[in-house]
């Protein structure tokens, strides 16, 4: 019955009520917005370069880490990728040759660094062959072939089947030149990556490097649900003289900015419940005062100050958790939307692409989020109930019964 | 044997600089059955002897016994857990809880008591039926007129079973048709149920209907009469 005096508390004064519970549910609807707005961005981050470039986990040699030269390769590295396609959870696995070099064309030149690869093998790892923009990707028949940025490509002045000629160190120290073809454009989330990446047949470049098969860098992704930790577990003792990192590991600044954003989000919405609270105490208070007279009743006729408390808090909890549920539910709702449509921002494409982030973007909240946020809601309620509650329980019954509010 | 026995009574008010003494020396004794009623001029401290009675003030000196237990130093919460099990109130302004049925304000005491509920309900519709509201035990208070949400307030300071009731200017606010017709009732159960009334009033029809009258003046008990037999 307690509870149900509470509800009914709440509709005493309708417009109060519903005001407060308006604001409850436009501040949280737009926290949980601008939070799904926020995440989204860091979530576009990670996957971008984890489809762009990272993978999941690398698996290089030691020295190689130390001092990326050609000739600190994997060795026996055909026989590891071979194995490691072996393994449960892998999706792709893709041996990398990668080396510093310089980019040429008539009109001028570009640092860059030329990654070799196995197009059918690359393109089960990352999202390279589907962000072709002209011309196409590469084919392993289609011999000195490359495909390059279309930033690097108007950098160099340079179009679709245009001449490149690439020079870098090889093992000797002697500069090795090679003239390849321009296959196709490809433009990333990433305006660095677009600048810098030059994408050429690992066949090619085994062969400019002399004729020894080189793997400097292994890429491997992970099945959707598969788990991380327990992938590179069984691939460290598999390979413990090689170094095999996650993409944590290999970006810590994205995983600062993953994890970052997720606290940061919800110190937000922290911030915007601090100020309901203010709100939602006035609104109490209001409602205390305007009962009075109520108050000094059911305490003359033998109702507890506990229980008098406990009656204002249930009110607060109410009241903030409608006020919440409606906002949540808004939220959502929103959300649900965007997800599906996205969230064009192609007006700021441009700067985006310098963080690496998609100019359309997805929303996203994580589950946990929701259940932070309700604990949040309560502590929020109790901590509003508190300064009402007091306010009520210290009336003289004798007193507020005579109260003409 | 007497339900309220009070010796010595004094209480002074120090809300201001200056001490102003309300109640000056009473001692008297309530019998069960008694249908009282407690006159004075305004400021003779009909209201302050009440909330003393009530256990919603505490005297400055003075003892204060209700059914043999001394209310007089009791601390606050043990002092509303006496209330709830021993003391009914009516109050001038009815005092109903608006968002409540009459059914429910009359449950509603049953419920801090932790009276079952099949209990409350019963207990419930037999007052309500006993004070003549059983066409109207689910409307609200701001469906009813003054007079019957003054018979719902009786009914709820009976649903505790009390050893009496506290009445501080029950017809106040009600017409004269309403007010003969709640101390009717109230007078119907002094006699049948040999429950106990004790009344604040400046009501002459209160007086009249009153089996004792307890005069105040400045705080002083100045008579005390008995005007119809005891009912018990």
């Amino acid at each position: 019955m307690l509870i149900e005096i509470a509800w009914k508390n709440i509709w005493r004064n309708k417009k109060r009520s519903i005001v407060i519970l308006t604001a409850i549910a436009l501040g949280l609807s737009g926290g949980i917005f601008s939070t799904g707005i926020m995440v989204g961005i860091a979530e576009s981050m990670v996957n971008n370069a984890i489809d762009g470039d990272l993978a999941h986990i690398q698996i290089h040699t030691k020295a190689f880490k130390d001092n990326p030269l050609i000739q600190n390769s994997i060795p026996g590295a055909d026989t590891v990728i071979q194995q490691l396609r072996s393994l449960v959870g892998m999706k792709g696995v893709s041996g990398r040759v990668k080396i510093e070099g310089m980019a040429s064309s008539p009109a001028t030149n570009s640092g860059v660094e030329i990654v070799g690869i196995a197009p059918k093998a690359e393109a089960s790892v990352t999202s390279i062959a589907g962000k072709i923009m002209e011309g196409s990707y590469l084919d392993s028949s289609n011999r000195n072939s490359v495909i390059i940025g279309k930033k690097l490509a108007e950098k160099l002045n340079l179009r679709v089947r245009s001449k490149l000629v690439l020079s870098f160190a090889g093992r000797d120290g002697s500069i090795i030149y090679g003239a390849f073809r321009i296959a196709g454009l490809f433009e990333t989330e990433s305006a660095l990556f677009d600048k810098s990446r030059v994408f050429a047949l690992d066949e090619d470049m085994t062969r400019l490097l002399g004729g020894s098969p080189t793997v400097h860098e292994i890429a491997i992704r992970l099945v959707q649900g598969q788990s991380m930790p327990e992938a590179l577990s069984s691939i460290r003792s598999a390979y413990p003289h090689l170094v095999v990192e996650s993409w944590k590991d290999l970006a810590p600044e994205l995983k600062l900015t993953a994890e970052l954003t997720n606290v940061t989000m919800l110190f937000f919405l922290a911030i915007i419940l601090f100020g309901l609270l203010f709100g939602i105490t006035n609104t109490m208070l209001m409602s205390v005062l305007d009962r009075i007279r109520e108050f000094g009743m059911v305490m003359a006729i033998g109702m507890k100050r506990k229980r008098v408390f406990a009656q204002i808090i249930l009110e607060t909890i109410f009241l903030s958790l409608s006020g919440s549920g409606i906002g949540m539910a808004l939220g959502v709702i929103v959300l649900s939307i965007t997800q599906h449509t996205g969230i064009n921002l192609s007006v700021f494409a441009e700067g985006l692409s310098i963080y690496g982030i998609s100019s359309m973007l997805y929303p996203s909240v994580p589950l946990e989020l929701y259940f932070e946020l309700g604990v949040l809601i309560v502590l929020t309620a109790l901590g509003a109930a508190v300064y009402p509650g007091i306010k009520a329980t210290r009336l003289k019954p004798a007193e507020a019964i005579r109260t003409y509010a | 044997m007497s339900i309220i026995t009070l010796k010595e009574i004094e209480k002074i008010y120090n809300h201001t600089s200056v001490p102003v003494p309300a109640l000056k020396g009473i001692t008297m004794n309530v019998e069960k059955g008694d249908f009282l009623a407690i006159v004075g001029p305004s400021g003779s401290g009909k209201t302050t002897l009440l909330n003393i009675i009530g256990g919603l003030d505490q005297p400055t000196q003075g003892t204060v016994l209700i059914d043999g237990t001394d209310i007089s130093s009791m601390k606050p919460d043990a002092l509303i857990e006496f209330r709830l099990n021993h003391i009914g109130f009516v109050f001038q302004a009815y005092n109903l809880i608006p968002v409540l049925t009459a059914m429910e304000n009359v449950e509603f005491i049953m419920l801090l008591q932790n009276v079952p509920k099949a209990e409350r309900d019963k207990r419930a519709v037999e007052i309500l039926c006993s004070v003549g509201l059983e066409e109207r035990m689910h409307s609200k208070p701001s469906e009813l007129s003054g007079g019957q949400q003054q018979r719902v307030a009786v009914a709820r300071a009976l649903a505790s079973c009390p050893s009496f009731v506290l009445a501080d200017e029950p017809t106040a606010n009600l017409d004269s048709a309403s007010a003969e017709s709640l101390l009717d009732i109230m007078e119907h159960l002094n006699q049948t149920q040999s429950m106990t009334f004790l009344f604040s009033t400046h009501d002459p029809r209160v007086m009249k209907r009153a089996h004792r009258i307890v005069t105040l003046e400045d705080g002083c008990l100045i008579s005390d009469q008995e005007t119809h037999p005891h009912t018990t």
